[in-house]
């Protein structure tokens, strides 16, 4: 009753406070943080845009307009292509492999096995340690001499040795298999956390009810774990379009842009060349290219998600 | 009793109390006259690391500042490569540069000296009384001089050429090839005893353009001295170069004779430096300012240097290029205590003792031949001719890129990426970009 009461006071001082100060007032108090977070990051991020017109040098005082100049030559420029395409391609294998991976991960340590919490602790280390130590790791791991190529010999396979991340047919995979190791365990923690909250009784009542194993997945697990995947998909291709440390540590884009990817042809280009003009454009089109693809998967996924 | 009535206790303590005071205030007194007489002035120097700080440097600064002892260096290290320069570069826009940098010479790499002198960041050196002076070579001026005006001190001369161990190639019972027939001979011969002749980290960019420029002093500067300046003047290409073609072509030979060690095309500096320094593999084309660090990775074993041979004995060139320099801030606040400063590296003495540090030769003995480090002494002959000594073309290209492609594409040699007409139409186009 008093709680009633008090709620009714509420309402009526709320009713006034809109009275006195207009039904605008909580917009006021919003207005500083939009407009620090307006100017210190997309104001300042559409002026370094303004660059990609230009072919400044990063030293220079002046910078010259070039017009649309640097984004036909990035088009026109073989190795810009193959750095679009290898960003493609990574980015494609990386988000399938990985997600199905932590997925089959999330499944086997869910509930079942005893020592869950130890095993679930191992296959997330990797995602804490630095991208560029477990970069410089594998490095060696696949290097001529490296343990990988001493497995190979040991078994016979003396043919199957080279120097994996110097091979334009393999170098671009060591990346990949670096990523998905490090990845792999977000994608379960995240996948963990969506079968958490799958009722243990809907589960049970359908094998009671006689559904096999992989119908219980189809039909109640797989429909409850969509926003699960919804995060770990768009998450993992935000991460694997804009791949740099692991680029830069196994292969530095090697060997002849075999591995290159665009955030490392713009760094190249930026900060090895002084081609600050051009990095800019082809920061701008990984931008767009990040948020297009990251909108449209989440409409799809969303899509999906409601119709489930 | 008054409390404000003075006691014998009061009166010790106030007359302590007094004492402490002036005491106090001499010694203060005493501070500022000594900090007025010892006043020092902080120089800030950028200069490159290489691993950890760079001991070679600092040891000079060390002797300056023993020298001048009013002034006070502080010394930030940072890795040579995209982390100095763009560190620098940074710092020079924002207004917050150091008082004194490094700088490498020309306009071909991005902490070179003439693109800084061009857009005012850097002091007029010209009027110090060395400027006119120092040994610089006529080559080598155009890289140091602009628009009628010095602007970096040179602090040494690096030779560059094939650094080897001589204790490993008699045990295989070879001698330093003087053609490079007999360089790839001696390639199967050390690859039949269970060892590479030569080294290369083909995923460095720096290292396998370092190997290709090598090979060119033998056969496009020994065909024609003045290559450099006619590609910067545009009355040449690489693609219409012969001996270009050749070089290139020498590189491929050089693998298909297992000159390399296997997976040296995958190999970045860092791991191809046990298989070179443990002498699994007999040489490496390496700048001389690197014997020092080499030699602390293995303190026993002997070092010496070759120049890379052309198909002719007499075809044989060698490059030795001021290419380390520092230069002054333009906007610098301490500019007396900065120009004290490069005046010191233009002696004898800072130039000499930073060679006998890092391997390198002084300016004022690299012409000589004489005095040089003991792992210079294969190279001592050819650096008294003067027609067969060059300064390392690179440094002139016209922008960064044309290095990068160059050791890029050799690496797409060494992979079989790359044919050697490709890697020349690489060269011109990233040079048309410049």
């Amino acid at each position: 009753m008093s709680a009633t009461a008090s709620g009714l006071r509420s309402a009526r001082e709320a009713g006034r406070r809109r009275k006195r100060y207009g039904r605008g007032a909580p917009w006021l108090w919003v207005v500083p943080a939009v407009a620090v977070v307006l100017a210190m990051r997309y104001a300042a991020t559409g002026a370094g845009a303004w660059y990609a017109f230009t072919d400044w040098d990063g030293i220079s005082t002046h910078a010259r307009f070039v017009g649309l100049d640097n984004f036909r030559e990035i088009f026109r420029d073989p190795a810009s292509r193959g750095a679009l395409e290898h960003t493609l391609e990574l980015a494609f294998t990386f988000v399938v492999v990985s997600n199905l991976l932590g997925l089959l991960l999330a499944l086997a340590l869910n509930r079942t096995v005893k020592t869950r919490g130890l095993l679930r602790a191992l296959f997330f280390a990797p995602v804490v340690m630095s991208s560029l130590a477990v970069s410089y790791i594998w490095q060696f791991i696949f290097s001529y001499s490296g343990p990988l190529n001493g497995g190979l010999g040991r078994i016979g396979l003396d043919s199957a040795k080279r120097g994996w991340t110097g091979d334009p047919d393999w170098a671009l995979w060591t990346i990949f298999v670096v990523l998905v190791w490090q990845f792999v365990g977000l994608s379960m923690v995240m996948y963990l956390a969506g079968l958490q909250g799958i009722p243990e009784e809907l589960d049970e009542a359908s094998a009671v009810d006689g559904a096999s194993t992989w119908r219980r997945f189809r039909k109640i697990t797989l429909p409850l774990l969509a926003p699960a995947i919804t995060v770990s998909v768009t998450l993992s291709t935000i991460y694997g379009l804009g791949v740099f440390d692991q680029v830069f540590a196994l292969t530095g884009g090697g060997p002849v842009d075999a591995s290159e990817t665009l955030a490392t042809q713009i760094y190249k280009q930026t900060f090895a060349f002084g081609r600050f003009g051009y990095g800019t454009a082809l920061s701008l089109i990984l931008t767009v290219l990040i948020t297009v693809l990251a909108l449209a998967q989440l409409a799809v996924l969303r899509a999906r998600e409601s119709r489930l | 009793m008054n409390a404000m009535q003075s006691s014998p206790r009061r009166r010790w303590t106030n007359l302590a109390a007094a004492l402490t005071a002036v005491a106090a205030a001499a010694l203060v007194a005493g501070v500022g006259v000594s900090a007025k007489t010892h006043a020092t002035v902080t120089l800030k120097v950028l200069a490159q690391s290489n691993g950890q700080g760079n001991p070679q440097l600092q040891s000079v600064f060390d002797k300056f500042e023993k020298a001048n002892p009013d002034i006070k260096i502080e010394a930030t290290y940072l890795p040579i490569g995209e982390t100095y320069a763009n560190t620098l570069r940074t710092q020079l826009r924002g207004g917050n540069a150091p008082d004194v940098f490094y700088v490498t010479p020309g306009s071909g790499g991005l902490q070179s000296l003439l693109p800084f002198a061009q857009a005012g960041y850097v002091a007029d050196l010209s009027k110090r009384p060395w400027a006119k002076k120092i040994p610089l070579a006529t080559s080598a001026k155009p890289l140091y001089w602009w628009n009628g005006k010095l602007w970096g001190v040179p602090i040494d001369v690096v030779p560059v050429g094939v650094m080897y161990h001589p204790n490993t190639l008699s045990s295989l019972g070879l001698k330093v090839p003087s053609t490079m027939g007999q360089l790839l001979s001696a390639c199967k011969t050390a690859k039949s005893k269970g060892k590479y002749f030569l080294n290369v980290a083909g995923a460095s960019a720096q290292n396998a353009g370092l190997l290709a420029t090598v090979v060119a002093g033998s056969y496009v500067l020994a065909n024609d001295p003045k290559w450099n300046e006619k590609r910067l003047a545009n009355k040449v290409t690489f693609a219409g170069t012969p001996a270009w073609r050749t070089t290139l072509q020498r590189i491929v030979d050089m693998k298909n004779a297992g000159c390399f060690p296997p997976g040296a095309e995958s190999n970045d500096n860092i791991p191809a430096t046990p298989g070179f320094v443990s002498e699994q593999v007999v040489g490496w084309t390496l700048p001389s300012s690197i014997t020092g660090l080499i030699k602390s990775f293995n303190k026993n074993a002997q070092y010496n240097f070759f120049a890379m041979p052309g198909d002719k004995a007499a075809n044989t060139r060698v490059f030795s290029s001021p290419t380390d320099a520092f230069a002054v801030y333009s906007k610098t606040n301490v500019k007396a205590a900065a120009m004290k400063f490069v005046d010191y590296w233009a002696t004898p003495a800072a130039q000499g003792a930073y060679g006998k540090a890092t391997g390198a030769a002084s300016i004022y003995q690299a012409g000589t031949g004489k005095h040089l480090a003991y792992e210079l002494r294969g190279l001592a002959p050819i650096l008294k001719q003067k027609d067969k000594v060059h300064t390392l073309m690179s440094v002139e290209w016209s922008n960064p890129a044309v290095f990068d492609t160059l050791g890029k594409d050799v690496q797409g040699l060494l992979t079989g990426q790359k044919t050697v007409g490709a890697v020349l139409s690489d060269l011109d186009a990233a040079w048309s970009r410049g």
